[in-house]
């Protein structure tokens, strides 16, 4: 063998490697989601079943079940009303502060919000509770969204920062030369340029908001109960409903999985510029 | 499923048929709650069998006599030794998913689950199970008793509406419709019912009765504070399961009670 | 990189125009600065006063038995070291230090692996999102089953691999790493990202130049990949530090910080006393105490990024 074919050789091994590698680390990423999709056409029996089984008959049991007696739709309605409503308020409070953190260099404000990433949600629970109760606020979709609002106020702020730090000062310069105030500027000039930073912020608040669970766990009762404690609920005191978990928790998954799919570069975006810009 | 052995009539029968029918990992001898905080439920029939109980009459902890060590001695080997893997974080979901799939020899639980251990659609050992009453330990025979009770909160400003529902609730019709589902009701008539002794596993019935008429509330400590000293005693008997020495384990967990005792029950 | 620019620094020709508007849009700043402001001090800053002051109470929430003030008994309670708070700050530390730790290296590793270019880049780069986006109480289930020690998948693999047979996640001993990897697979994609970013921005006539001068692929990486890249990182680092002393979902629905405690993290400590127990002063002082951890832990860190910039 020539060594310029020997070389070549090596490289195919390597590419050959790499993509093992590749296919194998995926799998272990995927693995758990296509499991638990995979149980949740599979009776209580064949779950439990040892050694576990991959090929089987599929039955729409579980999630003809999910639907039938877990108010799933109301539930689902619920984690609407609530994650959009977080969003939604987060975005009139988060935006406005983090532009000013932007361009008024708002440090201690920004250390503020920081501060707010920083504590568990168990810290926020305890006087929340107390305070939710006696204001006859709990179970209340007004007082999820308020308590939500810790959840997307810093995210949306802390990325739409790095994204309004990229706006060419001079596009506002120029605009306030031309006599447009500074509310303006920041409402015809900076937010239309941010826009994909708005999706970015918007889709990551509204899925850490939808994947919440220990705010309406304690906040929440049977009117305002959200997704995510209905599959915690279906692992009862007794009964294990396997086929119940597993549909419920596909169910509730594909939701968060689809819009991720359809942003994912604004969702990337949104994850890695507190990373990049520090 | 019990080749030919007699149900057991006491604890040492009770572990010599888990250890004749513990064949892993197809069937466990015995299987019983380990969790933390549902362990301490399951274990307090060893603890009263033994002669012990969870404090004295003047308010002390108990469970590190010598008859809640020989009890935690005997719960822990049978777990550690003819039950499954999972002991340690079994709770009644779990203990019931293994003998709903046959691969649990013995189970020592609550009566409620009758039902569901004979229904065809969940129940893999439907028809072939049997049931006995709690085998006696050294001390003789302990059962016991746990009840879900209804109240009416003072602070409530739907309490005619609370005491309509309470009374239908427990209205004969509406108990014995749950009695029926083998959730046990507490009205004596429904005990003699003609269709609920037919449709009783063999020996169930004959042991529930006998059971429910000797019950006393021992599954969990006399205090205010019960979930907390629960979880205490949860966690000795949790690491006990884990190889740990039970003694300290007891004492310690003696110790915890006593602090928590101090800090919520009412001076005497 | 963009720097933030001072919008008030040039002097802007000012428009004539006088009046409340003029004076609103001169201080605009404090209003657009106001509804988060509110947001912070009531939703925020009101609910850690409030436990701050009943740490000195003790409390079960009832409505007829008063709060009775005890003055400094539930911290004295906590740093004489209860058995419960000792097992907990430990478990913690454990988990998060671990945890992060082989995330960053392993994010690292990953993203040092895909930058280049492959077929189906863009499909690798979707799968990886699934994690982080999953809903956690969802994916703790499934991850609870896989370590059911009767019939878990995980039985089997160690099974194929004729390992002896484990308790799993009924194991003290092994539970703890098997939260850990659960968290690991997880969130190493986020890392991965971040730090993948980070990478794509690097300038290449370094590498260039380095290769010219003959250095080896591993030193190029070591010697200046990582310095470069090392901000990003470190950034990356402190975001899963912060979240992972947060970390209450997983380990809740997965072990509920069994078996016994040995997976109770300080999150999990706290939130039995308050909500189980109902010792609501006790787990107010447990609080102060874990946010002074949480202020320690993000100090290291934050120290050692300015350090670099």
């Amino acid at each position: 063998m020539s060594a310029a074919s020997g070389r070549r050789a090596g490289r195919i091994m390597r590419r050959v490697l790499f993509y093992f590698g590749l296919i194998l680390i995926l799998g272990v990423f995927v693995f758990p989601f296509f499991w638990m999709a995979l149980n949740s056409f599979k009776t209580h029996d064949q779950i439990t079943e040892y050694p576990p089984v991959f090929f089987f008959a599929p039955t729409l049991e579980n999630v003809r079940n999910v639907f039938a007696q877990g108010q799933f739709v109301r539930y689902t309605w619920n984690s609407v009303v609530v994650s959009f409503g977080a969003v939604g308020l987060g975005m009139l409070l988060g935006l406005p502060a983090a532009y000013a953190i932007a361009r008024y260099r708002q440090r201690g404000f920004a250390f503020g919000i920081l501060v707010c990433r920083m504590i568990p949600g168990i810290a926020f629970l305890v006087p929340w509770f107390i305070v939710f109760r006696f204001l006859g606020l709990l179970d209340s979709y007004f007082g999820l969204i308020v308590a939500h609002l810790v959840i997307t106020v810093p995210l949306i702020t802390w990325i739409m920062i790095g994204f309004f730090e990229e706006v060419p000062i001079e596009l506002e310069e120029a605009a306030r030369i031309d006599g447009c105030s500074r509310a303006g500027v920041f409402l015809r000039i900076a937010l239309p340029l941010v826009r994909p930073g708005l999706v970015s912020a918007g889709i990551l608040a509204l899925i850490f908001a939808w994947n919440s669970f220990l705010f309406p766990l304690i906040l929440a009762g049977v009117e305002t109960k959200t997704l995510p404690v209905l599959v915690y609920s279906f692992m009862t005191f007794d009964f294990l409903d396997l086929g119940g978990i597993y549909a419920a928790s596909t169910l509730i998954t594909l939701p968060v999985v689809v819009m991720v799919l359809a942003v994912q570069r604004h969702f990337i975006r949104g994850l890695t510029i507190g990373g990049v810009k520090g | 499923m019990l080749r030919g052995l007699a149900p057991p009539r006491t604890l040492e029968e009770l572990e010599a048929a888990a250890r004749r029918l513990h064949s892993p990992p197809s069937v466990f001898g015995f299987v019983s709650r380990g969790r933390r905080t549902q362990a301490p439920y399951s274990w307090s029939h060893w603890l009263f069998a033994n002669g012990g109980s969870w404090a004295t009459p003047d308010g002390k902890p108990a469970i590190n006599a010598p008859a809640g060590i020989a009890a935690t001695e005997q719960y822990v080997r049978l777990l550690r030794n003819y039950g499954d893997p999972g002991a340690a974080d079994a709770g009644p979901a779990e203990v019931q998913t293994l003998f709903l799939q046959g691969r649990a020899a013995m189970i020592l639980d609550a009566v409620s689950w009758a039902g569901l251990f004979s229904d065809p659609a969940r129940s893999r050992v439907a028809g072939r199970w049997a049931a006995t009453l709690a085998p006696p330990g050294p001390a003789g025979a302990t059962y016991e008793l746990w009840a879900w009770s209804l109240a009416i909160s003072p602070f409530s400003d739907k309490q005619r509406a609370a005491w309509l529902f309470v009374q239908w609730a427990t209205s004969k019709e509406i108990q014995r419709t749950l009695h029926l589902r083998s959730f046990p009701m507490p009205r004596t008539s429904l005990w003699n019912d003609a269709e609920w002794k037919a449709m009783a596993e063999p020996g169930f019935y004959a042991a529930a009765l006998a059971q429910v008429q000797a019950a006393r509330p021992i599954g969990h400590p006399p205090f205010i504070a019960s979930p907390e000293i629960t979880d205490v005693v949860g966690i000795a008997i949790n690491n006990a399961l884990s190889g740990r020495n039970i003694r300290t384990e007891l004492d310690a967990a003696a110790g915890r009670m006593t602090e928590v005792i101090e800090r919520t029950e009412p001076r005497r | 990189m963009a720097r933030p620019q001072r919008l008030g620094a040039a002097r802007p020709w000012r428009s004539p125009a006088h009046g409340l508007g003029d004076w609103m849009d001169r201080h605009i700043i404090w209003f657009f600065i106001l509804p988060a402001a509110i947001f912070l001090l009531a939703v925020v800053a009101f609910p850690v006063v409030y436990t701050v002051w009943l740490s000195f109470f003790r409390w079960s929430g009832s409505a007829t038995a008063p709060a009775t003030w005890v003055g400094l008994a539930n911290y004295a309670d906590v740093l004489a070291l209860d058995p419960g708070f000792r097992n907990a700050l430990w478990v913690t530390i454990y988990f998060t230090g671990v945890s992060v730790t082989i995330e960053v290296i392993l994010g690292v590793g990953l993203a040092q692996l895909l930058n280049r270019e492959f077929i189906g880049k863009g499909l690798a780069r979707t799968l990886l999102l699934l994690p982080i986006a999953g809903t956690p109480v969802a994916l703790s289930l499934v991850w609870r089953n896989m370590y059911n020690p009767s019939s878990g998948i995980f039985v089997w693999f160690a099974d194929l691999l004729m390992l002896p047979p484990q308790r799993w996640i009924a194991d003290a001993n092994m539970v703890m790493p098997l939260l850990i990897l659960f968290d690991v697979w997880q969130w190493t994609p986020l890392i991965m990202l971040i730090t993948l970013a980070g990478l794509v921005s690097l300038p290449n006539d370094l590498y260039e130049a380095a290769q010219i001068d003959g250095a080896s692929p591993w030193q190029v990486f070591w010697r200046i990949t990582i310095p470069l890249v090392r901000p990003t990182i470190v950034a990356a680092a402190m975001l899963r530090l912060m979240d992972s002393l947060k970390t209450f979902d997983q380990i809740y629905v997965t072990t509920q910080g069994g078996p016994g405690i040995a997976s109770q993290t300080l999150n999990l400590y706290i939130f039995e006393q308050a909500f189980q127990y109902l010792n609501f002063g006790y787990a107010s002082a447990l609080l102060v105490v874990l946010f002074f951890v949480i202020l320690a832990g993000n100090l290291v860190l934050v120290t050692q990024r300015r350090g670099q910039l």
